[in-house]
């Protein structure tokens, strides 16, 4: 009946323009689909743009706040990033982050090194914990063949037990004996901008997106990377250093996240809670799929991101709309994201042969 | 692991902090700009089952009462970034009380506190105070020590248990308070105590609560909010004690009594006295019990015999007039050390220090 065809192209080269204007498009869909859930949920629709885009992303508070919560999805995308693409499933940086946190508080608890270099070795520190935790799911791949989708993720628990064991045993709080460490000191804190609740933590964070698209973009071992990630057989035939490639990016795979669980504790929370770095797991392997693996795209899908949570906060504050449906919402906004993708990998066309199809 | 220098150092600073803090040099009382406008702020939903939803019950009451604008914001993470930005959102659009609902707030709270002195905050279960900032729990373990009572009576063994969160201070004294209650009316009784780790899971609070009924357990505590304990308890023919909210609706039949939160009673004096401008913080955070309404147990059932019923009056009475604590001494833990001496009772100080079971008590090893 129909002799109208829709056809799929793969595009051969994509420019950065389209993809820019794809992913721009893709974000405009999904706000718009999150915004008809709102006004089912009862927000008033005149406040709605101001509230969430200019107050987010405009507002001097609303950035600040959205660079904050920013640090550390930088460096969660940077770590799912640096194992996506070796095709390392790492989906415990939750636990990394929580090892670094710890590794960070070991060393303000003990008193670790001179005053004026805690700060600093509290930072190494956290990446050092991060990358041990998961040196564990990478030893077990390497030498026994184990699934590491499975390691990392119960990893994960154990160092939330280890987390929680800390807390409410010696690294108690003794002031009020609440599942807290102690405060840290002032010189154990990263020190504030001045801009909201944004510290120079953010600084720590461009840096190294900077070092990373270097690595993963501009050097040997960037290469090596990319030629095992696509066909490993075809790596290790041609002498390609693969376990030693796979080891470096899988152990920075864990600092990244160790760091990250270093930045909140030093720059945010000043001290150990339980409620750190919750659902950072999913965030980082949303950002590095959205950024399609590319550090330097990390960088505003991760800004990006962290706007879509700092809306969140803003509605249930202006609105009292429920968690459930902040939830939905962001959810909506993330599928859209992602699906856009198709449209910027393939080009639809409809086909109208100018032949008629014999009958 | 535990460092006992700088430990012990920190427990020197508290004590000197609070030595400091016993005699604050007054400032004027809090003065309110403007009319007050009231923002509860929640880490979880307000309609929980549990805690949560004892304040927000004091909310609606608050809000009936005072005729005041309230907002409430559901969900507002325990980290210091979300509450401080959620505290800056309700600022900027002209609120100017602000009531947080956890101690994992307290540090956020702080800040904000000093970030604008001329809004008032109040912070259930926090732990820091200042100017214009005033944390609140209630003595709970009055109410436990009254249910304690109860419970103990109508136990037709010596078995009672108790299921909790987490071995903190606030919730040990809750047991405690308990088995000093059991004490008074069932001298041979012990109360088993098991910690969930959990503030919330009901297929764990389930689960121990079949472990404690298997062992013949006649009486069911539960210092925590789900459901599950309650049938569990009711299916075995077995009593139960609830907490926060009345959970007679949960076992219609064996519900004994519940330990209850009446947080109107603190809330709205408070926010009448910041509109007055008469409103001085507690420097070691306001601290009321059953004395001042903010805690009680629910209506007894008939299955409680009238005496025992008497006893609790009585205490209750002897509770409210100052002349009885739950923990007068001598106070003795579980592994036979004397915390404290016959003749004396707990100090606040050594309340929120309680990092100890006391005997009557079994399990609970941390």
């Amino acid at each position: 009946m129909s002799n109208v065809r829709l056809t799929l192209e793969r595009r051969q080269r994509i420019s950065t323009l389209r993809s820019t204007t794809t992913y721009t498009l893709g974000l405009l869909i999904g706000l718009a689909c999150g915004l008809l859930v709102l006004l089912a949920a009862g927000a008033p629709a005149s406040t709605l743009l101001n509230d969430l885009v200019i107050q987010v992303f405009f507002s001097a508070m609303g950035l600040a706040q959205t660079l904050t919560l920013a640090v550390p999805l930088i460096l969660v995308g940077l770590s799912a990033t640096a194992a996506m693409r070796l095709r390392f499933w790492n989906v415990g940086i939750e636990g990394q982050l929580w090892l670094g946190a710890i590794g960070a508080t070991l060393v303000a608890i003990n008193d670790v090194g001179s005053d004026s270099l805690r700060l600093p070795t509290m930072l190494i520190m956290s990446a050092i914990a991060g990358a041990a935790w998961i040196a564990v799911p990478l030893i077990l791949k390497l030498k026994a063949g184990v699934n590491e989708l499975v390691v990392t993720l119960l990893l994960s628990n154990v160092a939330y037990l280890l987390l929680q064991h800390l807390l409410f045993g010696a690294w108690k709080d003794p002031v009020n004996s609440f599942p807290v460490s102690p405060r840290y000191g002032d010189n154990e804190q990263l020190a504030s901008l001045g801009f909201g609740n944004l510290h120079s933590g953010i600084y720590i964070a461009l840096g190294i997106t900077l070092l990373m698209a270097i690595l993963v973009q501009k050097s040997r071992t960037g290469f090596y990377i990319d030629v095992i990630g696509h066909n490993r057989p075809t790596a290790l035939a041609t002498g390609i250093p693969v376990t030693a490639t796979i080891t470096l990016m899988i152990l920075l795979s864990g600092a990244l996240a160790g760091l990250a669980g270093g930045l909140i504790v030093t720059g945010v929370e000043h001290r150990l809670t339980q409620t750190i770095g919750i659902n950072t797991t999913f965030s980082g392997i949303v950002i590095a799929f959205i950024a399609r693996f590319n550090p330097l795209a990390v960088l505003p899908t991760a800004i990006v991101l962290a706007g879509i949570y700092n809306a969140g906060g803003t509605l249930k504050v202006f609105y009292g709309i429920p968690d459930a449906i902040v939830v939905l919402i962001q959810g909506i906004v993330l599928l859209t994201l992602l699906m856009i993708q198709f449209f910027r990998s393939y080009r639809v066309s409809l086909l109208r042969p100018s032949i008629k199809q014999p009958t | 692991m535990r460092n006992p220098i700088s430990t012990s150092v920190l427990s020197l600073a508290a004590i000197a902090g609070s030595l400091l803090l016993a005699n604050p040099t007054r400032a004027a009382p809090f003065q309110l700009e403007g009319d007050p406008k009231i923002a509860f702020i929640y880490a979880t939903t307000a309609r929980d089952g549990g805690w949560n939803e004892a304040i927000d019950n004091a909310r609606q009451e608050v809000a009936d009462e005072l005729g005041y604008p309230v907002a409430v914001a559901e969900s507002i993470p325990e980290d210091a970034s979300a509450l401080k930005n959620a505290i800056d959102l309700y600022v900027q659009r002209g609120f100017n009380i602000i009531v947080g609902t956890t101690y994992g707030y307290s540090d956020g709270i702080a800040d904000a506190a000093e970030k604008y002195p001329n809004v008032a905050f109040v912070n259930a279960s926090g732990t820091t105070n200042s100017d214009n900032l005033e944390s609140f729990y209630a003595r709970t373990y009055e109410g436990w020590y009254l249910a304690g009572i109860a419970a103990g009576a109508v136990a037709d063994n010596d078995k009672l248990g108790m299921l909790a969160g987490f071995p903190v201070s606030v919730v040990n004294w809750d047991i405690n308070g308990f088995a000093r209650g059991v004490q008074v009316s069932n001298p041979d009784a012990n109360v088993s105590v098991l910690y969930t780790n959990s503030w919330w899971d009901p297929v764990k609070e389930g689960q121990a609560t079949k472990s404690l009924l298997e062992q013949d357990t006649s009486v069911i505590a539960n210092n925590l909010s789900s459901a599950s304990p309650f049938t569990e308890a009711e299916k075995a023919d077995a009593y139960s004690v609830g907490f926060q909210l009345d959970m007679s609706a949960q076992a219609p039949k064996r519900h004994l009594t519940s330990v209850v939160f009446h947080w109107d009673k603190y809330l709205i004096p408070t926010i009448k006295a910041i509109a007055a401008g008469t409103w001085e913080p507690n420097r070691n955070g306001a601290f009321p019990g059953i004395a001042q309404g903010v805690v009680d147990i629910t209506p007894l059932p008939d299955s409680v015999p009238a005496e025992v019923k008497q006893i609790i009056a009585d205490k209750r009475a002897a509770i409210i007039a100052g002349e009885l604590t739950p923990f007068d001494g001598p106070l003795i833990a579980q592994d036979d050390t004397e915390k404290l001496p016959s003749g004396e009772s707990l100090s606040d100080e050594q309340l929120w220090a309680m990092d100890y079971l006391i005997q009557g008590t079994v399990g609970g090893g941390q």
